[in-house]
Formats: C-alpha cells, structure tokens, sequence
C-alpha cells in the first residue's frame, strides 16, 4: 500500500511515505508538508488519532489531511472526518482518483492560504491607517501632519517627502507645506503658487481631480519649470484632492518618490484613504490657526509697526494668550522723531482685555504718539500721557515704559510708569536692567505724578528690550527669579537679528503649556558697525543697494575684527545685495518712504547677515521662476550660503543667510 | 562711498581670431545692467564676442539676467577664471563658461 501511494503521488508531488502514525505526526511537525494522506489502520497512532493530533498541534491546524477508508460509509470514515480529516477516500481507489482529491484539496488549501493572507494583509493595514487617523487626529499643525504621515510606512506608501497645499480662495493661491526631502530653495520658490499656475499641485486643487505621476519627466511642457525644480526629491507623486466636510476642494496631499515608482491600485486607493483622514485633521487645525490669527491679525494691525527712523533697527512682536481667541490690552509703538536719528520705542498694558481693553490701549497708544512729537523729554511725554489718560475710562492703572533712542548721541533716555524694566543687552551678551525712571502706574491716583528721566549710554551693538509682563510672570515665581530668567534668554540672542531676537525670546521664555497671559516684546537695535556688527537702515529704493554694498564691503575688509577671504566677502555681498533688491521691491513696492534694514554679524565661524523689510513678498512660482529676476535673486541667495531661513510675519520678511569659513579659504592675512 | 556701481569695458583688438574680447572689471548690478547690455550689443552687432568677467567685483542677477539673454542668442562666450571671486555664482547659475581667453578662442576655433 505504501509503495503503491508513493507511486501514484510522486508522480506529481514531492512524496515521502512514514511507516506509522507516530512518525507521520513527528514528520509533518519537522516538514510542514502542504498535505497528509493516511490510512486509518496504523500501528502506534491509528489515522483518527493522527488526525486529532494534527489539529490540536497549532502549527498543522490549518494542514489539509485526506483519510484512505477501507470500509466505504463505515463508523471510520465518519470518525475520521469529526476527527478534522479533510477529505476521505474509499478502497479500493485508482490512481486518478486519489490525484484528482488530492489535487482539488491543494488548490482549495493554497486558496485559504491567499484569502488568509490578504485577509491578514488588509488587516495589518487598517490597523495602520487607523493608528495614523488617530495620530493626525491630535496634530498641532499642517507641519506636524505632514510629519506624522510621513512617520508612517503604510500610510505614506514608503514615500520620503510630503507637501500638502491649502487653498486661500480670496486671493486665488496655494500655499504649500513641505516636509521630507524638499531642499530649502524649493521650498521657498513654491510655498505659495496661484492657483492656476502650471504646477500639478494646483491642477489637483483646482480640479479636484486625484494625479497619479510615476515620472514626472513624462509630464506635458507646461509644467517643465517645476519637473525641474522639484526633480531631486519627486520624480514620482501621487496628489489627491483634500475635501472639507462639505465635500468642496480644501487643498491637495502629494506624496512623492526621488525615482520613478509605479503604484499598485491598491495603493492608489490607500493613498485616498489617507487624503480623507488628512483633511478633516487639516480643517480643524486650520480652524484653530484662523481662530488664533484673527486675534494676532487684529491686534497687529491695531498696534501697526511702520518704522520709518533710519537711527535704529526696531522689530516687535505681539503673543495672544494660548487658549483664547481674544483681543488684548498690551500695546507696543515706534515714533520716528522729526530728526529722524532719534526713535520713540513704547510698550504699554492696559488693565483688562477684550474689546474695552483694546479700546483703551489704542486711546492710550495714539496720544503717547502724539505726546511723542509734542515734547523731547521721556518723563514729559509720560506726564502728556497720563493727563489724558485721567479722563479716559478704563485707563486707570495702565502700566507703560516709554524710551527715545538717539543713535548720534550712542545713549537712550526713559520713563517707566509701573511697567517692568527695560532690559539693555550689550554686544558681549551681558545684560543691565534700567532702573532708573521710576513713576507710579497711569491714572492710579488723583494727579499726576511727574516722575524724573532715566539716562543710559547705548553703544552701537547692542540691543534694548522693552516687554509686558506677560512675557517673564509666572505663577509662583518671584519677579526677581523672572527677571532673571529674561537675562539669561536675552543674552543668548545678542548676535542675532532684532526681528530673531523678538521671535527667540517668545520661544525660550515660553511657559508649559503656552502663554496664559498676551505678551508684546519691542527690541531696538541703533545703526552703526563695532568690529563685530554692522547695522543699516537704508531707505527701499534701487539707489541705495550700491552704497549699501560698498559700507559693508568696507566693513568687511576694514574694520571687522575677522578676516575672511575674499570669495566669501564677495558672497556675503552679493546674498545680501540680492535680498535687499527683493526687499525694496516686492516687500516695499520700491517706496522709499520705507526702511529696508541689514544686520550683518560677523565671528571666527562665518557670517550672519539679516535683511528685513516692513511687506509681504506676493510670490508665486510664475513670479519666482529661476528665469525671472526675482527667481535668479533666490538662487544666488540659497546657492551662496550655507543656511538660509525666510521669516514672514505680519509686520513684515525677514531673511537671514548663513555663511561658514571653509578651511581651505581661511587666510592668515 | 555713496556712488553707484561702476564697470569699465576694456576691448583687447588685434588679438587672432574672429571673435572680440571684451574684458570687464569693476561692478555690475540692477542700476548699470542696461547700459552694460547696450554696450555689449554694440560689439554682438559685429561678430562674435569672448566676454571676460573675471576681474568683475561684483555681477548680480541683473548682470545674470542679460548674460542669460546675450547666450540665447548665440555668439557670446564667457570667460570667468577659476580664481575669480565670480566663479561660485556662476556654476550656480549654470552660466557655460571658459577658464581662460584662450580656451575660449580654443572653442571658437574648434566650433
């Protein structure tokens, strides 16, 4: 019977025949043969008994068995099969027959095994994509989004970047979020394309339609620029539509490939998956970031920074308190005197918030400008303040600390109505409160109660910080402790530009869990160049590049404590030239009425230099085009520096570029 | 120093060779890049230029933007020597250029 089996199956199957029972189970569980064929009269282990051991044995539980039956429709046959047996066969059997089982019983098991698999594929899967829609459920932000989808192999297709545009319907663009391999050039040449510019991610938002690209060079003319620019880190992209709860188009996904890469349908479909538990995660965020911006917006466009003064580099900043969406009472100004080297700084709070608040703090912030021009003196300006403060309700108790910085003179001259300190921040990152000053809140008693003058030298390279209190209390810490903690933060950013330094300090001095209180930061840096810094404030208009670039050439080979050599002198000049024209230009429309400013660093590691202006570059791909003047602007600024970080903020851009020593072009000289 | 950029155009003749060499120096930028463009089509009208940037101090987009323009057209070769402050940003510009006049001629001649 044996010889016999092992013909007629090792005439198309691997076949190995066992002696009993008991070697047949021990076989199977060193082999895992693909099937079991077993008489049911065995010595050792009969076939029902193998059969039950088979299925109790979780590694041959799924192992299709067929029993050979000598006695057709007998107790055994039916043993056998309640036993786990497969299938059965009676004696006397042909060859064809016992083929034909065993054959039709292979294709079923390895049909299990598929549906198994995929089953368990499928599975895997959705437990994935369920992990990532609840990660992109708790995102902060479009940047964190982008992150945690790419953080995750099924949802992300194994792509290695990721961008994620959002429609700003009002104006007609996108603006893009990348992350992954996108190189710092591409990111700002496309953080904001029109809508209907010649870029694949825009067809998507505007169609609504999904693109599948597995090699962008096969895309049609029109999108040449782009296939171009962006062919380092996608050459492959899959792009789906983000929709909105209301089915309309929020923006688009694009998950990219550096190399051709076909995907499978299945795939194709993952990746709508994943588009749809993106955009309700984007709209809430968006939703947040609206909500929060309106308050930021509001209050920045109520305190306004239009610094016109060529004496000094001023930046401010405005911080709502984190959970609410709220209008505030804290007030920051900059008054340009009518000698223009002199410059008004303030920054001021109100008791209260919301629409009263601000109502008050804009009352209280118009009259010390005018109060400003009225009078040189600080602590006379803060006496025309608090008479008008006497007659406003809601004034009462208002804190501000005014100051006028005169750039000729190197000294800054103050007065501080029951507001924290100004903090004087010198070149080499030491710090000094100014203490002098000292006057009781506005309006805090009947009267007003003139307070004296404080003076303080104010030596080119450094900085002077007026703020709220909203920026160092804390519950439970003493103001000394806070005062501190503002010292330590502030000498960090001594060599960093005023609009860094504004943005830097929000960010070390943040409290867990956000700000509970508004805050208002004002940095004021004067004009002028020590061996170590150099700082301009030239009007934004084309004629004033060439005299610009030549100070800073002068500084650079003259009275710079370092030398560096001449091809990274020309590179600083060129960069900052570069980004001056595209400040005066598409940040300030060529007015020449505003101030384009330029704070250049200069230690034995490289340069930093900063070039800010008071707009909003309206850039899109179309105007950024590596052909276009503005677009060869950007490439010379990435392509020369070593790190380049464009700041946009209300008030205005900020770009700051990095430029390291290299060995080899150190000289002794 | 407050005047604007200034260049000098230096025009080497009586050199072989068909094409004029056109040596620039001092700086290029938005404020002058016109009238160097008008300058140089005058010498393009002509015949083939070997245009010489390497004593330049500075050239900016501007200067790249007409540099762009005179090799579309055809019949401008550039020199920038290895050694000039320029060569970063033009390899970065992806400006076609020649270590030396000489090279330059070479081309020419090759052509």
């Amino acid at each position: 019977m044996r010889a016999h089996l092992a013909r007629i199956l090792g005439s198309r199957w691997t076949t190995r025949v066992v002696a009993d029972g008991q070697s047949a189970l021990q076989f199977a569980r060193d082999h895992r043969p693909d099937l079991l064929v077993t008489d049911v009269m065995m010595p050792t282990l009969d076939g029902v008994e193998l059969v039950t051991a088979v299925r109790a044995d979780p590694g041959l539980a799924t192992l299709p068995v067929i029993m050979l039956s000598a006695r057709a429709g007998t107790e055994a046959a039916g043993e056998g099969l309640a036993a786990g047996a497969d299938d059965y066969v009676v004696k006397p059997f042909t060859a064809k027959d016992l083929v034909g089982r065993v054959a039709a019983r292979l294709d079923i098991a390895a049909r299990d095994r598929s549906d198994r698999e995929r089953r368990e594929t499928s599975s895997e899967r959705r437990t994935a994509l369920a992990e990532l829609a609840a990660e992109l459920s708790t995102a902060a932000s479009v940047q964190d989004a982008l992150a945690t989808l790419l953080a995750s192999p099924v949802g992300s297709l194994g792509a290695r970047s990721a961008a994620l545009g959002l429609l700003d319907g009002e104006r007609g663009l996108v603006r893009i979020a990348f992350d992954g391999e996108f190189q710092a050039e591409f990111r700002d040449r496309y953080h904001v394309v029109a809508l209907d510019a010649p870029v694949p991610m825009s067809e998507v938002v505007r169609t609504g339609r999904a693109l599948v690209i597995p090699d962008t060079s096969e895309l049609d003319e029109p999108y040449e620029a782009v296939v171009r620019d962006a062919a380092p880190t996608a050459r492959a992209a899959v792009i789906e539509p983000l929709r909105g709860a209301d089915g309309a188009v929020l923006g688009a996904l694009a998950l990219t490939w550096p190399e051709p890469h076909e995907l499978e349908p299945a795939e194709i479909e993952i990746a709508g998956q994943v588009a749809a538990m993106v955009a309700p995660a984007v709209a809430r965020i968006e939703t947040r970031e609206r909500e929060h911006r309106i308050a930021t917006e509001l209050q920045e466009r109520l305190l306004g920074l239009e610094v016109r003064s060529r004496g000094a580099v001023v930046s401010a900043v405005y911080q709502p308190a984190e959970e609410l969406m709220r209008v505030g009472g804290d007030w920051y100004t900059a008054t340009t005197l009518e000698d223009s080297a002199r410059i008004a700084v303030s920054v001021g709070d109100v008791v209260g918030h919301g629409l009263r608040g601000a109502t008050v703090m804009s009352q209280l912030r118009s009259a010390l400008g005018a109060a400003a021009l009225a009078t040189e003196d600080p602590s006379g300006v803060v006496d025309l303040l608090e008479r008008y403060a006497m007659h406003v309700a809601g004034a009462e108790c208002a804190t501000v600390a005014y100051a006028v910085i005169d750039t000729d003179a190197g000294t800054v001259r103050y007065s501080c109505a029951g507001h924290p300190f100004p903090l004087l921040v010198a070149e080499d990152g030491s710090a000094r409160y100014l203490r002098d000053g000292r006057r009781p809140p506005l309006a805090s008693r009947a009267g007003v109660s003139p307070g004296r003058t404080g003076c303080s030298e104010l030596p080119v390279g450094s900085l002077l910080l007026l703020y709220t209190d909203g920026l160092v209390e804390r519950r439970g810490e003493s103001l000394g402790a806070s005062l501190d903690r503002l010292a330590a933060a502030a000498a960090g950013c001594a060599r960093l530009a005023a609009g860094e330094v504004c943005r830097e300090l929000l960010g070390r001095m943040a409290p867990v869990g956000g700000y509970s209180d508004d805050a208002a930061v004002v940095v004021a840096r004067p004009v002028g160049s020590t061996p170590h810094s150099f700082v301009e404030a030239v009007p934004a208009d084309p004629s004033s590049a060439a005299p610009l670039r030549h100070r800073l050439r002068a500084w650079l080979q003259g009275s710079c404590a370092q030398r560096f050599a001449r091809p990274l002198v020309h590179d600083v000049l060129l960069g900052v030239g570069e980004a001056v024209n595209n400040a005066a230009e598409h940040g300030s429309g060529f007015d020449a009425r505003r101030i384009v400013t330029v704070e250049v660093f200069a230690d034995g590691e490289g340069v930093s230099a900063s070039v800010s202006d008071s707009g909003r570059w309206t850039s899109d791909s179309a105007a950024s085009r590596r052909e276009s003047r503005r677009g060869r602007g950007l490439t010379l600024i990435h392509g020369l520096s070593d790190h380049v970080t464009i700041d946009r903020t209300m008030l205005g851009t900020r770009v700051t570029m990095r430029y390291d020593v290299k060995p080899q072009t150190r000289t002794g000289r | 120093m407050t005047a604007p950029a200034r260049f000098e155009l230096r025009e080497e003749a009586g050199r072989d060779g068909p094409a004029t060499v056109v040596a620039l120096s001092g700086e290029v930028d938005a404020g002058n890049a016109t009238d160097l463009e008008r300058a140089l089509r005058a010498i393009t009208a002509r015949g083939p230029m070997i245009l010489d940037l390497s004593a330049l101090d500075y050239f900016d987009s501007a200067g790249f933007g007409l540099l762009d323009r005179l090799l579309g057209e055809g019949g401008t070769l550039v020199v920038i020597s290895p050694q000039s402050v320029l060569r970063a940003a033009a390899s970065i510009m992806m400006v076609p250029l020649h270590d030396s006049i000489a090279d330059a001629e070479g081309a020419l001649a090759g052509a």
